[in-house]
């Protein structure tokens, strides 16, 4: 089949009636899909496919591969209206897209994130069709010396974010590498830093975590603020507002083409190599945009650019992460291997027989990812009207209604109820990190990328020898990660004294000297809480053989360096005795934003007890009529409306609409006939 | 004397008749209820194709609908605790990973959760034939070049302990092969990566995964770990006919046999211990009906796929093979298993 055929056989199929209409099913399906917190590509992936048995092969490729295509432009918008993202490719988006709200811009950002999306996307699957001749070459370029050396430069990135304040950067990057280590890793099968907890033998699961870092942990400020969801700004939740917002935004994006191009360029290529993963492209290409942005001290406060990057890259990332599946069968990524095997459910054949002959359903996939991305950014720029009225509710009844939503998409991604206490438990510490201003997008990063440096480090050595990273493709990046490095080093070092170095706590950080001294208090605890655990950790690991402890040992040196060189920049900036003062007045309910943080807390760790007393739609109601009417200050029968209505839409979204059976609780499995215990 | 109409009237009565036949062969048990099947792998895997392929043709012979749950973690091991623990009133059931249960049972003896046979089995899909797979492209052909190659043959396997590595190790020392093993790549997909751009030398595969993969001509088999009858490597050579006289040796015959028990019961279709008797043969009968529907076996050959069905009382009795070998061999197993040899 020639070219021309194939595109012209791909272009005729994808608009044709019979399929058409699956295509936008699709889109429309993951754009819903990806609104949930804590769905992701590969769920959408997952559902789709038990439809594919019925289905002719054309219909199904369209369906399934515009369902993923979409999951990220859902995810954007709940990220930048309700700061929690929808996925762990929009968690990089927190860091600009929901400040954009609170100036009153959310409809900016929508429309330029959709529009940069669209051409990201579009990017990506234009990538692939010109790579198709020398795909097999391009995707066997990368061996374990290549993706350790990419790897590597990903985590340099760090050092960019957070050129303010690299110390702290660099803790939050370790920290990340650190969690990346939990789990069978490395050569043996033996468990490292799991101690002794079933759930953590595969190591920490990515999306719970990142539910807490990025999703719980934004629910701690605005339950603290009271008021209403986005920051008072009447206008700012105005419909009318927000489509005229629209119309710029896309504006603002197109503006912006040379950040598009840059961040599409790395997304396709994260997107090529497999195991490296949508969020990283998202990650990296924010740091990139504040790394060569004329105003990077921006970044945080509302920068569109940092909005525009990551939606760019990770819609890019389609494309490439096509390239393995398509030329070898060999799947990219675990939404790809769904993939692979709904090939097989239709009979269809990967590698040589399909880059040859079956060129036109190919560019049937190319035309479906260019044209579900223009259906889901069309579709969500309709939907960024109502949903953004609703930010202009009250807190005490948004909040719970997000939590909610948070539980259930953490448990419902692998039916773990430990899923949601892990949820819990990053979402405290991605408060008090965001509070502290250590870089949750460092952490990230080393959370990610930790696994990847880990393994191929692991088979580098085993193939190569010690000086693997030299040979071959990988040199040059090498050359790159370490030039890299040096350059920002030796910025930042001249930056900070250049600007008279801002000290531990800077002034724009807190003018208040109250608000300094409880931060420093915060701080001190902990750094002292992160020795102790990273001690306790190099302890664990100081009896396995090297192969499993040599990662481990690598970051937890330097971690217990830095945290000790921190911890006495802020012992010497804060009063003495002031640590030990300053918790008792917290533990006093003296400060009103900590107390209202507990009670959140409290509230959140009840309910996950009542989930898993008596079942998750028993434990939900409680959590929003606690929340709502106990200590919302909302009327008593309003919040139970708002109870019963949270269950009933859990109830109709997931049982019945996806089939997932919500947790029972264990006081109905016993009755059921489970042997819980 | 029998009228045409009676003989009309009794083929009308024949046709609904049959259909419902199918659906209570093993049905009437489970009219209107609802079966979990639950997969310890991934969405995408090769046994979660099985599973959606018969769920269909099994709700038909059983009147019930068949829920298909998905419970990756620990290389199967949660799924397998999660049937473990589940109510036995034959509603829950799902596939195991026997042979890595088994496997793992061996360093851990304590869990019961580990012993195959304190299952309720009700039978077997199919048991994929284990092929050693080299790159098209090098010069190995036989087992012959992997002895002669004058250096140690690279050998990629995913974790100390797993399937791959067992294979690697087992057969190594049986034939005699001077190996280097690569460990650490995350999955099948990441080995056969690992063998097309030629930094390993070989890998042992499941038949299917490699398929795609042989038919394009960038793999070759090499050997198989038993007779296999499958398109592409009926009449390979078995690993028993290229040791030839070294399975003399007692030792090396037990390993042997025991590592070939553990791959013929493959991942059979269980249920929790203790379901009644009457719901556990409606279950195994609507299933042996499934494994040999028409249409069942229609949707499996498009996807390039076969079944090789053993009714669950085969199986066990399998079980209880490898439960008896010799506590010699056991410890050896169990030595390789734990990754100490």
């Amino acid at each position: 089949m020639t070219l021309l055929e194939g595109i012209h056989g791909g272009l005729a199929l994808a608009l044709s009636v019979e399929t058409l209409p699956w295509l936008g099913l699709g889109a429309a399906f993951g754009l819903i899909v990806g609104v949930i917190p804590g769905l992701s590509g590969h769920f959408a992936m997952a559902m789709a496919v038990t439809f594919l048995y019925s289905m002719e092969p054309a219909s199904g490729i369209v369906f399934i591969l515009a369902a993923h295509a979409t999951v990220a432009q859902g995810g954007v918008l709940t990220t930048i209206l309700f700061s929690t993202p929808g996925t762990g490719q929009n968690a990089a988006t927190l860091l600009d897209g929901p400040a954009m709200r609170d100036k009153g811009e959310a409809g900016l950002a929508v429309g330029a994130v959709m529009t940069s999306s669209f051409l990201g996307a579009l990017f990506g699957a234009v990538a692939l069709a010109l790579l198709l001749p020398v795909l097999r070459e391009v995707v066997l370029m990368f061996g374990p010396a290549e993706i350790f050396a990419l790897s590597m430069l990903g985590l340099v990135f760090i050092a960019v974010l957070g050129r303010r304040d690299l110390l702290r950067s660099l803790i939050a990057g370790l920290i990340g590498l650190l969690l990346a280590m939990v789990g069978s890793g490395g050569a043996a099968w033996n468990p490292r830093l799991s101690f002794g907890i079933d759930r953590l033998m595969d190591g920490l699961p990515l999306v719970p975590v990142i539910l807490g870092l990025f999703a719980v942990a934004e629910m701690f400020k605005p339950w603290g603020r009271g008021g209403t969801f986005a920051k008072e700004n009447a206008q700012a939740s105005s419909f009318l507002h927000a489509q005229t917002q629209m119309m710029r935004g896309a504006l603002v994006a197109l503006k912006h083409w040379s950040l598009v191009v840059r961040s599409s360029i790395i997304g396709t290529i994260i997107g090529l190599i497999p195991g490296l993963g949508s969020s990283t492209a998202a990650f990296i290409a924010y740091a990139h945009a504040k790394q060569t942005s004329p105003r990077p001290e921006t970044f945080g406060t509302g920068n569109v650019e940092g909005a525009i990057a990551p939606e760019t890259a990770n819609n890019a990332v389609e494309g490439g992460a096509l390239a393995s599946t398509l030329a070898f069968g060999i799947p990219g990524s675990s939404s790809m291997a769904i993939l692979l095997s709904a090939f097989t459910i239709l009979g269809m054949q990967t590698g040589p027989v399909m880059l040859n002959e079956g060129v036109d359903v190919i560019y049937l996939m190319i035309f479906t990812i260019i044209l579900g991305n223009l259906i889901g950014s069309v579709c969500g720029l309709f939907m960024i009207g109502p949903l953004v009225r609703l930010t202009a509710l009250r807190t005490s009844l948004v909040v719970p209604w997000i939590l909610v939503l948070i539980f259930t998409g953490a448990y419902a991604g692998e039916r773990m109820l430990t899923d949601i206490g892990i949820a819990l438990l990053f979402g405290v510490f991605g408060y008090i990190a965001s509070l502290l201003r250590y870089s949750r997008a460092a952490l990230l990063i080393g959370f990610v990328l930790g696994e990847a440096v880990d393994r191929n480090l692991n088979l580098g050595l085993q193939l190569e020898g010690p000086f693997f990273f030299l040979k071959g493709l990988a040199l040059p990046l090498t050359a790159v990660t370490v030039l890299f490095l040096v350059w920002n080093l030796v910025r930042t070092g001249g930056a900070g004294s250049a600007t008279g170095r801002t000290g531990v706590v800077s002034a724009e950080q807190s003018p208040d000297p109250e608000d300094r001294g409880n931060r420093l208090a915060l701080e001190t605890l902990f750094l002292g809480f992160l020795g102790v655990v990273a001690a306790v950790a190099l302890v664990s690991v100081a009896g396995e053989s090297w192969s499993t402890a040599r990662t481990p040992v690598v970051v937890l040196l330097p971690l217990l360096a830095l945290t000790a060189v921190q911890f006495l920049r802020v012992r010497r900036a804060a009063l003495p005795g002031q640590t030990r003062q300053r918790t008792r007045s917290a533990l006093a309910a003296e400060f009103p934003a900590f107390s209202r943080s507990l009670q959140l807390l409290g509230a959140c760790l009840t309910a996950l007890a009542a989930i898993a007393v008596l079942g998750h739609y028993v434990g939900v109601a409680a959590l929003v009529f606690g929340l709502s009417g106990l200590l919302g200050g909302e009327w008593r029968r309003v919040a139970l409306l708002s109870a019963v209505l949270a269950a009933a839409t859990i109830y109709t979204i997931f049982e019945v609409c996806f089939g997932i059976d919500m947790y029972r609780g264990l006081v109905f499995r016993a009755f059921l006939g489970w042997r819980d215990f | 004397m029998v009228s045409r109409r009676q003989v009309l009237g009794g083929a009308f009565l024949a046709i609904p008749g049959c259909l419902l036949a199918r659906g209570a062969m093993g049905g009437a048990a489970f009219e209107g209820e609802t079966i979990r099947w639950i997969v310890p792998y991934d969405t995408g895997g090769g046994y979660d194709e099985y599973s959606r392929l018969i769920a269909p043709v099994l709700e038909a012979h059983t009147g019930a609908r068949v829920d298909i749950l998905n419970m990756p973690g620990g290389g199967g091991i949660r799924g397998a605790v999660e049937i473990f623990r589940s109510p036995a009133d034959g509603l829950h059931i799902g596939i195991v990973n026997a042979a890595g249960l088994m496997a793992q049972g061996l360093a851990e003896p304590d869990r019961e959760e580990m012993d195959i046979s304190r299952y309720s089995i009700v039978g077997r899909v199919a048991a994929e034939p284990r092929v050693l797979v080299v790159n098209a492209k090098s010069d190995f052909a036989t087992v012959e070049d992997l002895k002669t190659a004058g250096r140690p043959i690279v050998c990629g396997v995913t974790g100390l302990g797993g399937a791959t590595y067992v294979d690697a190790i087992v057969a190594a020392k049986i034939l005699g092969l001077d190996q280097k093993v690569v460990h650490g790549y995350e999955s099948s997909s990441d080995l056969r990566l690992a063998l097309l751009r030629g930094d390993i030398d070989m890998v042992w595969s499941a038949y299917g995964s490699a398929y795609d993969s042989m038919v394009a001509g960038d793999f070759r088999a090499v050997l198989s770990k038993s007779a296999a009858e499958e398109e592409l490597i009926a009449g390979l050579t078995t690993v028993e006919e290229a040791a030839g006289a070294a399975l003399d040796d007692p030792q090396l015959r037990g390993l042997f046999d025991a590592w070939l028990a553990l791959s013929e019961i493959g991942r059979p279709v269980v249920g929790p211990p203790g379901i009644p008797a009457e719901r556990l043969d409606a279950l195994r009968r609507a299933f042996d009906a499934t494994l040999s529907d028409p249409v069942l076996l229609e949707a499996v050959a498009k996807a390039n796929r076969e079944l090789s069905p053993l009714p669950g009382v085969e199986i066990a009795a399998l079980a209880d093979r490898f439960a008896k070998i010799d506590p010699d061999t056991r410890a050896l197993l169990a030595e390789i298993v734990r990754s100490e040899s």
